[in-house]
């Protein structure tokens, strides 16, 4: 040791406590919505109309879409974030 | 027996010298082994200097009225005990997060049960709705209804 350095007369400074901090993941707000579920088709039993079949098919085939794609995206968020939306909104939906 | 006694008779005139070839031989033993002592001794100090080194405290003790090591020893301990309570708690973070994990799934594994269901009854509502317009080339308050429960949506008001 070189005679510059001023010899130590304190025992070893204890080492700081470690801290183990577990990493998750937060996506940003505005992934973290749940599925936007406007006001559907009017079930009125005075609206009756003629939809030709393919114009049937494509609606049905749209509102199968969305109900699968907004019950993924419930689920999805529930999963990052529990009790953020109700989990079947299509059997106890907030709104109507 | 005169053989003997002529040998003892020749040992007793060198007493002196069968003295000193005693000696001599006890004193080389007793060298070689201080020799050997010393370069254990220096071995173990080198090794002693290295470990603490790299715990990062010199095995020199630098303090007064404190032996060789101790500072050193202290070290050691305490990196030990770091040691072990980092994986203390590691371990216990990582129960955590599988049992967090494990709850999710199960969470999950619920909703979809339940959406999958629902998703299959509107279905079912749905292609009898569309049979019936079918059949009368009209759509009613049951088909828009159908629409509705397939979308997971509510008439507005």
């Amino acid at each position: 040791m070189s005679p510059g350095c001023a010899p130590r007369t304190d025992p070893p400074a204890p080492l700081p406590a470690p801290i183990a901090v577990p990493v998750t993941i937060t996506p940003p707000a505005d992934l973290l919505r749940c599925a936007d579920r406007p006001a559907g088709l009017p079930e009125d039993p005075a609206l009756v109309a003629q939809i030709p079949t393919r114009a049937r098919a494509g609606i049905i085939r749209l509102a199968r879409a969305f109900g699968a794609n907004a019950d993924q995206l419930d689920r999805l968020v529930e999963f990052v974030s529990p009790g953020a939306c109700h989990p079947t909104p299509s059997a106890s939906s907030p709104k109507d | 027996m005169i053989l003997l006694k002529g040998l003892f008779a020749k040992l007793k005139a060198e007493l002196a010298f069968v003295v000193l070839l005693a000696v001599a031989s006890a004193g080389a033993v007793l060298y070689v082994r201080a020799e050997r002592a010393i370069a254990d001794r220096d071995a173990v100090l080198h090794r002693a200097e290295l470990i603490c080194k790299s715990a990062g405290i010199d095995f020199l003790s630098k303090r007064p009225r404190v032996a060789d090591g101790v500072d050193c020893g202290t070290r050691v301990q305490q990196l030990a005990e770091w040691k072990g309570e980092a994986e203390r708690q590691t371990a216990q973070l990582m129960a955590q997060a599988l049992a967090d994990n494990a709850a999710r799934q199960a969470r999950d594994n619920d909703a979809a049960r339940r959406a999958a269901e629902a998703a299959k009854s509107a279905a079912l509502a749905m292609e009898k709705a569309d049979a019936e317009a079918e059949r009368r080339n009209l759509v009613d308050r049951e088909w828009f209804a159908a629409v509705n429960h397939v979308a997971g949506l509510r008439a507005p008001h």
